[in-house]
């Protein structure tokens, strides 16, 4: 199994891989990059960036057993790679939107620091499109490339482009603010007029450190997610980092388990083991759009 | 390489740049430390871009006169913008996308123009090297 779905490529690496010494006078020489990768697994799942080099998009299976740390079992899954193009940075990439009603909190939820002390040029008058984060998880190091649609808050306002190539889709309520948590079925219904079947749903309840102004209970939020298949519920504080990472990381963990290959210590996954359909492909930069700041 | 040439922070460029013309060691944001390349991952490229001063809040407004900020010539490139560990995007100003710090929002760091969707660069001078 494993072998039909490596590709010439890779078999070229592979008969390449165990002549170190002549590896290592490639490398020197600089005619060939070498990458050592302790990489065990590579299944590119999304196509959202049409930038990439098609002949990269090769799933390929190689000596499983993950659930190691990056760094560890390098004998097993490592692979001196010959290549002409630069090295594969990441394991999976995934593409990932943050919706909710205007000022719930979504910019600083893709925030590791909300020090505003600093409000730096691009930030304050042109804003951020999108950002591309890393995440590890189970071993495998994971892309994320997170949009946030603040300033775009109105329904129909967010293109459907969007929603489409999202394989993780943040929806953001303000547990202070009754009218943002009556919004949530309006979001439902873009979520699911444009996304993804397959998409990973994940409520955030934000402003967790406004403890004292909150309107909306814990179990409201639990019980709204609790009637959506699929869909997982946290309270989070970007404020105080609460939560946070977690946030992504828990996202990440969804979709890592719905990926059509084993994958040990997947305590977290009930859902059934399906091969994604093919989305549509989004343009790799939605179109230029007004932002407040 | 010429081990002569200082980059402005005083460091050799030999001690960053690999033997194969790659960055030897990790690129860092110099404010917070989010790591934005690995080492290995980015070629050293030179071309004049100029990017706005990282300091001025008005730095990227395109309707003023003139924009503060440096022109810059030493470079990391990369040909795919899912090499980054972590960066960000801005919005577009004109058909330039500026990059900066993923984590602290820091920059610009970086700049890629629309145009050419294989060439990512992020000048050598506006990162810490690690």
């Amino acid at each position: 199994m494993a072998e039909q779905q490596l590709s010439a490529r890779d078999k070229l690496s592979q008969s390449f891989h165990g002549d170190e010494r002549k590896l290592e006078l490639a490398r020197r020489s600089g005619s060939v990059a070498v990458r050592r990768s302790s990489c065990v697994c590579y299944l590119v799942v999304t196509d959202v960036d049409s930038l990439m080099d098609p002949r990269f998009d090769i799933p390929r299976r190689a000596a499983g057993g993950g659930g190691g740390s990056a760094n560890s079992s390098p004998g097993l899954g490592a692979q001196s790679r010959r290549r002409k193009m630069p090295p594969r940075p990441a394991d999976f990439k995934l593409q990932i939107i943050i919706i909710g009603s205007r000022g719930v909190g979504k910019t600083s939820l893709m925030e590791r620091y909300t020090d505003d002390t600093f409000c730096e040029a691009c930030k304050s008058t042109v804003g951020v499109d999108f950002k591309i984060k890393t995440v590890e998880l189970r071993g495998r190091k994971i892309r994320l490339q997170i949009w946030d649609t603040a300033g775009q808050e109105r329904f129909n306002s967010i293109t459907s482009a969007y929603y489409r190539g999202a394989k993780g889709i943040v929806l953001v309520y303000d547990i202070t603010k009754q009218e943002t948590f009556e919004d949530l079925p309006k979001w439902m219904k873009m979520i699911d007029k444009y996304a993804s079947e397959e998409a990973e749903l994940l409520l955030v309840g934000n402003k967790l450190d406004c403890e004292s102004d909150r309107i909306i209970s814990r179990q409201q939020g639990e019980r709204f997610a609790s009637r959506i298949s699929g869909m997982r519920f946290c309270e989070a504080s970007a404020k105080d980092n609460f939560n946070v990472d977690e946030i992504f990381l828990k996202l990440v963990d969804d979709i890592l388990s719905k990926m059509p290959l084993e994958v040990p210590n997947k305590e977290l996954s009930n859902s059934v083991l399906s091969l994604q359909p093919e989305p549509e492909v989004p343009p790799e930069l939605p179109p230029p759009r007004m932002r407040c700041c | 390489m010429d081990d002569t040439e200082q980059t402005k922070d005083g460091t050799d460029r030999a001690d960053l740049v690999s033997e194969d013309g790659k960055n030897s060691k990790s690129v860092l944001c110099q404010r917070c430390g989010s790591k934005v390349l690995c080492p290995g991952m980015a070629v050293f490229a030179e071309k004049e871009l100029f990017l706005p001063s990282m300091r001025k809040k008005s730095g990227l407004s395109t309707t003023e006169g003139s924009v503060d900020g440096d022109t810059l010539t030493t470079h990391w490139l990369v040909d795919d913008m899912y090499t980054f560990e972590n960066v960000g995007f801005t919005n577009d100003v004109g058909r330039i996308k500026y990059l900066i710090c993923a984590d602290c929002e820091i920059g610009p760091i970086g700049w890629h123009c629309l145009d050419d969707k294989k060439s990512y660069y992020v000048a050598v001078e506006r990162v810490n090297h690690a």
